[in-house]
């Protein structure tokens, strides 16, 4: 976990693309922990290279806050199970060549039991996926369909009827396992960058204005401090703890706190904030009904043109890995015992 | 309200609930020309609404703030992308206080809906002001030389006509000259495209464009220029509140039959709460309208200090309604198949429009000194 986070924080200061969490950060901490030994050999080495890309199938139409009310069906036939029903909001379905899912095996009054840990092939029969285009107009999410499609139970990890166990397990390392504070911290700290360059609300640069300097500087002395908050938490984790509910708190505090840097960075992008021009940087997936100017013309700077699209796909971090409403009841119940 | 203007809001409600969905005007937004001409002439023919606020010499029906304010709230509350408070608010008042045969004559054609006026006022290096222009007019002869870089003109794409701000002569002089986007006259380079919420827009980039000696609408338009933008800014936001009411309805009723946890979210106190925090956050901006609307023909300090009012108060509404309809929409309030994810843009967008909200609580508090302070 230590080298992780050293990884992610070198990562972000050094500018370099991120990495799709969900195999190295999080299926495979999984594998590590409930696989069998030859789960662990075939798809440990897999992830490293790259050579199995994993997204990641927990919310259901009907089952999101409440993941434990989930129905896709997994029916018991001989060497296989036979899985139908259907996952949403799952990102880079399209790329993906596996998926860990959540599938329903039996049911009985406790609905955690009865669910059960499963890698797809994506690849296998029966699979649909459907892109949902999102406000952003990028197509990053998408909703899956299942029908009858066959899964070795070879590839379960766990026991059957006992996956609710590894993915709780796994939701603690989405929430809270990352290193979110040096990426908040570089955000911030471009958006001071670039603020010289902009004009302010009454004249003189953006920077001196006073309004949007207490801003910015809120935010980036909350990332100062999350920053040794996630260490405080890591400081656990690597003496062999579990995060527990603390990941909730990181989770809270590092989403909202990235909302609230992409509003600065729309803020600061001025007018020219509200052109539409995906192109002017890597969009996060295929645009929607959108062709770029045939010279290629981009508003203003690259960040300025693209962060209303960030402010728009940010507000997803208090909606997905459980909504911080929910982390908010984890920590009601768990940490103050509420 | 009178008994008009109540005939012009269930008028207008009727027809853009009959004739105005958020599918085909998204769809019309996404493909050329990106608005659609049949509604803009619906809107002169059928309703009258494009003169309701014009003078009756230019064929209008003479009216004022109020029925900028029903007009606008109805519009909002449909996700409207025509136009109408930037082609009849505001270049529309420009024209009529700078009078003239020409200003009357498009003005005229404004309110029979074959005039679309954009404004280009926005300079590439002023931030969302109006004031402090880079862009020149210099005389030629008989002619202006225009030169400067106007951003994010709202309308330039569908324009038939454009008003113009630059310096000249020491003065914020406003000019007025036809348009067409697709055959710009010459030294004037245009960059068209979509915003964010759904209007077409354009930067244009004037080099020594040449205009003829009566497209001077008035030498000395500061005074006007911030009465149009404060009457932009007004009409803004009675378009959020037509778009704010609209978005927290939705939300009730999402939350009441979107089931987790065995029963209706909004069944949870949390939520329940988050949602009266919404409805008061609205009755607020419904009261700043007011407050802005009967105050947009005082005294430009007075009309100043109503309108900054008002639309830091929108602001803040707009941005708590519109980010916690997401919220509590989840990931549904992140896509485009809910209305919820368009209104959310142009709650969004519109929080800067004719002055972000900090803009509006800066020019508050400089307002209100007590007078004993200042030099």
């Amino acid at each position: 976990m230590t080298q992780h986070y050293i990884f992610s924080r070198e990562s972000t200061l050094a500018g370099a693309p991120e990495l799709s969490p969900m195999g190295i950060r999080m299926v495979a901490h999984a594998i590590i922990a409930f696989g069998t030994p030859a789960q662990q050999d075939y798809f440990l080495p897999r992830i490293l290279t790259g050579e199995v890309f994993f997204c990641q199938g927990y919310s259901e139409p009907e089952a999101g806050s409440d993941l434990a009310a989930l129905s896709m069906a997994a029916v018991d036939d001989g060497e296989d199970l036979v899985c139908t029903g259907s996952k949403i909001w799952t990102t880079h379905a399209g790329q993906a060549n596996w998926i860990f899912a959540l599938v329903r095996t039996s049911r009985s009054a406790r609905k955690q039991h009865g669910i059960t840990f499963v890698l797809i092939d994506m690849t296998t029969p029966g699979i649909e996926i459907r892109p949902l285009v999102m406000t952003s107009g990028e197509q990053i999410q998408n909703q899956i369909f299942f029908d009858a499609v066959r899964v070795p139970k070879a590839n379960v990890i766990g026991a059957i009827d006992d996956g609710w166990t590894v993915a709780k397990y796994l939701l603690e390392f989405e929430r809270g396992g990352g290193a979110m504070a040096p990426a908040l911290q570089v955000m911030a700290e471009s958006i001071a960058e670039s603020a010289q360059r902009q004009p302010g609300p009454s004249g003189g640069i953006l920077l001196d204005d006073p309004v949007f300097a207490a801003k910015l500087a809120d935010a980036r002395i909350r990332a100062e401090v999350l920053e040794i908050l996630e260490y405080r938490v890591l400081a656990v984790v690597a003496a062999g703890g579990n995060p527990g509910a603390d990941s909730s708190m990181l989770k809270i505090l590092s989403t909202e706190l990235s909302q609230e840097i992409t509003e600065l960075a729309m803020a600061a992008a001025g007018p020219r904030g509200r052109v539409y021009q995906p192109h002017a940087t890597l969009p996060g997936g295929p645009v929607a009904s959108f062709t770029p100017p045939a010279d290629d013309y981009v508003s203003g700077e690259a960040w300025q043109a693209v962060a209303t699209l960030r402010y728009l796909n940010d507000r997803a971090g208090s909606i997905y890995a459980g909504s911080n409403e929910i982390q908010r009841n984890i920590l009601a119940k768990a940490t103050l015992g509420l | 309200m009178n008994p008009e203007q109540d005939m012009v809001r269930v008028g207008l409600s009727r027809f853009l609930a009959a004739r105005y969905s958020l599918d085909s005007s998204r769809a019309a937004a996404k493909t050329d020309p990106g608005w659609q001409p049949e509604i803009w002439r619906a809107f002169a023919e059928e309703l009258g609404i494009l003169g309701a606020t014009l003078p009756e010499s230019a064929g209008g029906s003479g009216g004022r703030g109020t029925e900028a304010m029903v007009i606008s709230e109805e519009l909002g509350r449909a996700l409207v992308i025509e136009p109408f408070i930037d082609t009849v608010i505001v270049a529309g008042g420009l024209l009529a206080r700078a009078g003239g045969k020409a200003a009357t004559a498009v003005l005229a054609q404004v309110a029979a809906g074959s005039a679309i006026v954009a404004l280009a006022a926005t300079d590439a290096d002023s931030g969302d002001r109006w004031d402090g222009l880079s862009t020149t007019a210099v005389c030629d002869g008989d002619d202006w030389l225009i030169s400067g870089s106007k951003i994010v003109v709202i309308a330039a794409p569908l324009a038939t006509h454009l008003l113009i701000t630059a310096r000249a002569a020491d003065h914020d002089a406003l000019f007025l000259t036809e348009f067409d986007a697709t055959a710009p006259p010459g030294g004037l380079t245009v960059h068209a495209y979509r915003t964010i919420d759904d209007r077409r827009a354009a930067d244009l980039v004037f080099d020594d464009v040449r205009l003829p000696a009566e497209a001077l609408l008035q030498a000395d338009a500061a005074p006007s220029l911030a009465r149009a933008r404060d009457e932009g800014a007004a009409a803004v936001c009675s378009e959020a509140v037509g778009a704010m009411r609209r978005v927290l309805a939705d939300t009730v009723e999402y939350t009441k039959h979107r089931q987790q946890f065995g029963q209706p979210i909004g069944s949870f106190q949390v939520l329940a709460h988050r949602m009266v925090d919404m409805y008061m956050e609205l009755q607020q901006a419904v009261s700043a309208v007011y407050l802005a609307v009967l105050n947009l023909d005082e005294e430009p300090d007075v009309r100043a200090r109503a309108v900054s009012a008002a639309k830091a108060t929108v602001g803040r509404a707009a941005r708590f309604i519109g980010q916690n309809a997401v919220q509590l929409h989840g990931g549904m309030g992140m896509t485009e198949e809910l209305a919820i994810g368009h209104y959310f843009k142009r709650l969004t967008a519109l929080q800067y429009e004719f002055g972000s909200t900090d803009f509006h609580r800066a020019r508050y508090a400089t307002l209100t000194r007590p007078h004993d302070t200042q030099e």
